[in-house]
C-alpha cells in the first residue's frame, strides 16, 4: 500500500530539533546549543524536519526479510526481526505498525494494540494503523470504539478504502443501521471504481433488505 | 454429608442450594452423569420452590444448572436419526427437541447475560439441527427416480422452515452484540449465521498484511 507518512511528527522532534520556536527564541536557544556543543555551525535547520537516520544495512536486510515473511502470512517467523527493527528504531512508524500486524496474526493482541497505538502517537495520520486498531476492538465487541477508529482512519485518508468498507461492515451486520452500511459501501464502491464483486454482490443483498424494512414498515401502518 | 445437611436443615435454603451445587460437582468429578443431573435437577426445583425466598446465587446456579440440562436433552435429541419407520424415529427426536428447547426457555427466563446467550444459541442450534436431520433422513424404499425426486422437494419444504427459525434465533442472539453482550455464544451465533446466510454475514474486515515502508 502507499503510506502517507507525515513527517515531521512531534515524538520525533522533541528529541532531535526545536521545532515550531519562535524565530528569535530559536535562532538563541541554536547557538547556545551550537556553542555547548563546540560545532561550529548547526546541523539542521529550524523548522525543518529532521532526517531520519538510515537504517544500518544488516538491519535493513533483516527488516526486509521480515516484510519477505510477512507477504507470505509467516507472521510468527517475521517476530524477531520486526522487534530487533522496532528496538533499534523506536521513532519509526512503520516497522512499529507492522510489528503490531504480526502481532494481531499471532494472536497477541494486547501487544498488537499497544504497538498500534505508538504507531499512531508517532504518525496519526496513518490510516492503516488506525483501521487495525477498529478491526482488533470489532473482534473485542467494542462497537462504537471500533467505529471511532474506523472514522480517524478514513480522516487521516478519505480514500483508504479499507476503513470505508469495514465500517460499512460494522454498521451492517455488528451495528445494524443497514442506510448507514449502505453509505459505506456505496462510498467503498466508488474508491475502487465499482470493481469489487463480492462487495457488489453485498449491495444487491443490502439494497433487498432495506426494500424489504421499508415495506414491512409501510404495511404496519396501512394495517 | 453435603446429603445429610440438606436432610437435617431443610429451611437452610442458601446453605442447602450450595450444598447442592457442591454435590453436583462432586458428581461430575467422579463421573457420575446420573447424579450429576438429579443434583442439577435439584437445584432448580429448590429454587423455583424458594419463591421470593430466592436469592441472586440461587437464581444463578438455577439458570447455570437449567442450562446444563438442556444441553443434555440437546445431546439426547442429537444422538437420534430419522430413520424408517419414520413416524416413530420422528415422533422421538420431536418430543427431545421440545423437551430441549423448554428448558432452554426456562434458562434463559433468569435474565442472566451469559446463560441466556448460551440458551439462545443452543435453541437455533436445536432448530438447525431438526432441519439438517430431516434433509437427511432415511428415504422410502422402492421409489422411481422420479417419486425420489418428489421426495426430496417435500423434505425441503418441510426442513426450510426450521432453517428459517434457527437463523431468526441466531440473529436474535448476535443483536446482543450491539447492547454490549459480545460474549463466546454471541459470537458463535455470528459464526452460524455466516454458514447459513454467508453473503449476509460471512464479511471478513480487511486490513494490510504489511506495509514495505522504514521511515
Amino acid at each position: 500500500m502507499m503510506h502517507r507518512s507525515r513527517y515531521p511528527n512531534p515524538l520525533i522532534c522533541r528529541d532531535t530539533c526545536i521545532r515550531r520556536s519562535s524565530g528569535l527564541v530559536a535562532v538563541v536557544l541554536s547557538l547556545m546549543l551550537a556553542a555547548l556543543s563546540g560545532c561550529s555551525s548547526l546541523s539542521f535547520d529550524l523548522g525543518q524536519k529532521p532526517a531520519p537516520a538510515a537504517m544500518a544495512p544488516d538491519l535493513l536486510g533483516q527488516y526486509k526479510a521480515a516484510l519477505a515473511m510477512m507477504a507470505k502470512g509467516d507472521y510468527q517467523e517475521a517476530l524477531p526481526n520486526l522487534k530487533t527493527a522496532v528496538a533499534a528504531l523506536p521513532d519509526r512508524p512503520g516497522p512499529h505498525f507492522n510489528l503490531g500486524i504480526a502481532q494481531y496474526h499471532t494472536g497477541n493482541l494486547k501487544d498488537a494494540m499497544a504497538s498500534l497505538q505508538y504507531t499512531v502517537d508517532v504518525d496519526p495520520e496513518m490510516a492503516a494503523a488506525h483501521n487495525l486498531m477498529g478491526i482488533i476492538k470489532r473482534e473485542a465487541g467494542e462497537f462504537d470504539t471500533a467505529r471511532k477508529s474506523y472514522e480517524q482512519a478514513l480522516d487521516a485518508d478519505p480514500d483508504y478504502a479499507n476503513a470505508e468498507l469495514n465500517l460499512a461492515i460494522l454498521y451492517d451486520i455488528y451495528l445494524r443501521r443497514p442506510e448507514q452500511a449502505l453509505l459505506h459501501y456505496n462510498r467503498f464502491m466508488d474508491l475502487k471504481d465499482g470493481h469489487d464483486d463480492t462487495v457488489a454482490q453485498w449491495v444487491t443483498d443490502l439494497k433487498l433488505r432495506i426494500k424489504k424494512l421499508a415495506d414491512k414498515a409501510a404495511d404496519g401502518k396501512t394495517s | 454429608m453435603y446429603s445429610r445437611y440438606i436432610k437435617d436443615f431443610p429451611n437452610d435454603f442458601p446453605q442447602g442450594m450450595e450444598a447442592r451445587q457442591r454435590l453436583a460437582e462432586l458428581n461430575l468429578a467422579v463421573g457420575n452423569k446420573r447424579r450429576y443431573l438429579f443434583w442439577l435437577r435439584q437445584i432448580v426445583e429448590t429454587d423455583q420452590q424458594a419463591g421470593e425466598a430466592g436469592t441472586a446465587r440461587s437464581r444463578t446456579l438455577a439458570a447455570q444448572a437449567s442450562l446444563v440440562l438442556a444441553q443434555s436433552s440437546q445431546e439426547q435429541f442429537d444422538k437420534i436419526a430419522l430413520k424408517l419407520p419414520l413416524k416413530k424415529s420422528l415422533k422421538s427426536k420431536k418430543a427431545l427437541m421440545e423437551k430441549a428447547l423448554a428448558t432452554y426457555r426456562q434458562a434463559a427466563d433468569y435474565g442472566i447475560a451469559e446463560v441466556a446467550t448460551a440458551a439462545t444459541f443452543g435453541m437455533g442450534e436445536i432448530y438447525r439441527a431438526f432441519g439438517r436431520a430431516l434433509m437427511e433422513s432415511q428415504r422410502p424404499k422402492g421409489l422411481s427416480e422420479d417419486e425420489l425426486e418428489e421426495y426430496e422437494i417435500l423434505l425441503e419444504e418441510q426442513a426450510f422452515p426450521f432453517e428459517e427459525d434457527a437463523i431468526a434465533i441466531h440473529e436474535d442472539n448476535s443483536r446482543h452484540g450491539s447492547d454490549g453482550v459480545y460474549d463466546r455464544w454471541v459470537k458463535a451465533s455470528y459464526e452460524v449465521l455466516a454458514d447459513m446466510l454467508p453473503v449476509r454475514y460471512a464479511k471478513q474486515e480487511r486490513s494490510e498484511a504489511f506495509i514495505d515502508v522504514i521511515e
